[in-house]
């Protein structure tokens, strides 16, 4: 634990305001106001503000119902809201951003819903409509049938496949394009473990080649490792993350713990421990309830404790959400009581404890 | 019942040149009047289906009851537009072969709007939006979901051909029975029984089963084939 303190000392003292929910500087991708949407009379989505930033992958996470789809379609212009504006880079979807929007995205809906015919029939699809030619419709159908590792399937029968194959089917119609934005509706449900591996590992692909991709999921795990920023929605509204998600990667496994290098938005980082774990990992979640923050270091069990500075307290409901800066930012969730006695403030030095067993690995 | 069935066998083998001619009005008249009322009937079935509008459920139900439209209230209907004091009686085409293909027509239409409807209706609601997403148009859209319910739709203009050359309401109003010219199987069928004369209307009865047999057996086979 002391190397812990050690290693994010010289730390903490950047004032890095928090991160964002809602993105990376830029100009937004889309930008979402008072907006209310539903079906029949029945609403299903109320969102006050949200921007999606351009590029990277933006994870729409909720259970089912949550009304993920309906943002996703809403996004698209596949449907209309009953009451507030959406914007595609700066221009309204109810004017010239449904065009843009449409000229710009591609949309994989969560059923594959393959057409009859061949697989490269389905996934040359779209550059055939925009008259692309024959020899050149089956060269980049070969490639975006590698990209989701369906190499060779052009010639079967898309009746023929498996739900895996038909989803990455679906993906490959879509990557086809070459779209800047792509939104994806639940890809990872109902494949099988393969399939799904694929399908994450072609989204990062994407993002990391400058797509800019939305994606939504019930799947956490999904979520998890995909995300550049999350969005949470709960019951047709956006929630408040109540994790901390820290990017970076494994620097050693031995028989107790792994270590793992979380990097910072900035320059910042520091290594955290978690359970000793075997595979590769980007992201480290840890809950923000279980973040201890203490005066003092305190001698206890937890095996992570870092040195940081507050950065930055928010009303989350009753509680207080308190931004520390220690290398890395680590967002902890604790009472107002707590706040009180420990006479936090902005600029107050503090430690962070947590447990290596918090830490989730991704 | 030996004779006039022997005799109806004889007709067919030994290729009546009547027989045949009645044959082919028949084929010609329903063939004609089905394939018209395609173009403008699975269009149709398709935006009805397709299409979220006030009305739509009504539409259905009326579409739904016009395809047991009784075949002489079309006749009527057609013979009072056509005759020559109706207000279309100028065209002078009340007992030709376009006015037996205009009544039938007006009978298929119905069944290939409402048919292609159901059978698009069960296609994914999410299909349509699907070809949206990928940068296709209206028409597009249009005929991506006929091919892809195209059994269903096939099955449609085979049972629209099945009820157009099985009537004969429309046909005897319309093209009146005429010998060499508008005389259908049906309408030869009601003649020749009602003269007496089994054989002829046998050996047409013998066709008209088989040509509705191979229909229904091509109506079978689109569907199985979904």
């Amino acid at each position: 634990m002391s190397d812990n303190i050690a290693g994010s000392a010289a730390a903490g003292a950047s004032g890095r305001a928090a991160a964002e929910t809602t993105g990376r500087d830029g100009s937004p991708l889309f930008t979402v106001r008072g907006l209310r949407a539903g079906f029949d009379g029945v609403p299903a989505l109320t969102i006050d503000e949200l921007r999606i930033a351009e590029g990277g992958v933006t994870v729409l996470v909720g259970e089912n119902g949550s009304g993920k789809t309906t943002l996703l379609r809403l996004l698209n212009g596949l449907m209309e809201p009953w009451e507030g504006s959406i914007e595609f880079r700066g221009a309204p979807l109810d004017g010239p951003g449904r065009a843009a929007v449409r000229a710009a995205s591609a949309m994989v809906h969560q059923e594959p819903l393959l057409f009859r015919g061949t697989v490269l029939q389905n996934v040359g699809y779209g550059l055939r409509i925009r008259g692309v030619s024959r020899s050149e419709i089956a060269r980049r159908a070969d490639l975006a049938l590698r990209k989701v590792g369906l190499a060779g399937f052009g010639r079967r029968r898309a009746g023929g496949l498996s739900g895996g194959e038909k989803q990455r089917v679906a993906l490959a119609r879509a990557l086809v394009l070459e779209q800047p934005v792509v939104l994806l509706d639940e890809p990872t449900a109902n494949v099988d473990p393969n399939s799904r591996r694929v399908i994450e590992r072609a989204i990062r692909n994407l993002a990391d080649a400058g797509t800019s991709l939305i994606v939504s999921t019930h799947l956490m795990d999904t979520a998890y490792r995909l995300c550049d920023t999350l969005v949470r929605l709960e019951a047709g509204r956006l929630s408040d993350n109540s994790e901390n998600i820290l990017k970076g990667r494994v620097e050693s496994t031995d028989e107790q713990f792994t270590r793992f290098l979380a990097i910072g938005d900035g320059a910042g980082s520091t290594t955290l421990l978690c359970p000793a774990l075997q595979g590769d990992f980007r992201v480290a979640v840890l809950p923000m309830n279980e973040i201890i923050l203490s005066r003092q270091p305190i001698v206890s069990s937890a095996r992570n404790m870092l040195r940081g500075r507050v950065t930055a307290i928010a009303p989350v409901g009753a509680a207080l959400r308190v931004s520390v800066d220690c290398g890395i930012v680590l967002q902890s969730l604790i009472t107002r009581v707590s706040a009180v006695e420990l006479g936090l403030q902005p600029g107050y030095d503090i430690i962070a404890t947590f447990k290596a067993s918090s830490v989730r690995l991704y | 019942m030996n004779g006039p069935f022997a005799k109806a066998i004889t007709l067919l083998v030994t290729g009546d040149s009547e027989v045949w001619f009645i044959t082919g009005t028949s084929l010609r008249f329903a063939l004609s009047s089905t394939l018209i009322t395609c173009v403008p009937g699975i269009p149709l079935g398709v935006l009805i289906a397709l299409k979220r509008f006030r009305g739509r459920r009504p539409l259905l139900a009326v579409l739904n009851s016009l395809m047991a439209l009784p075949t002489v209230v079309v006749g009527l209907l057609v013979y009072s537009l056509i005759s020559r004091s109706g207000p279309l009686g100028g065209l002078g085409i009340l007992f030709t072969p376009p006015a037996v293909v205009i009544g039938q027509a007006i009978l298929a239409l119905p069944i290939v709007v409402s048919m292609t409807a159901s059978s698009l209706s069960r296609l994914d609601r999410q299909f349509p939006e699907v070809l949206v997403t990928l940068g296709a148009g209206r028409a597009q859209v249009l005929w991506m979901s006929v091919r892809e319910a195209r059994g269903p739709v096939l099955s449609a203009c085979l049972a629209a051909f099945g009820r157009v050359i099985g009537e004969v309401g429309a046909a005897m109003m319309l093209g009146g029975n005429i010998r060499w010219y508008t005389r259908t199987i049906t309408t030869a069928i009601a003649l020749e029984t009602g003269k007496g004369d089994f054989e002829l209307g046998l050996a047409l009865g013998i066709i008209l089963m088989a040509v509705a047999l191979g229909v229904n057996a091509l109506l079978h086979a689109a569907v199985k084939h979904e």
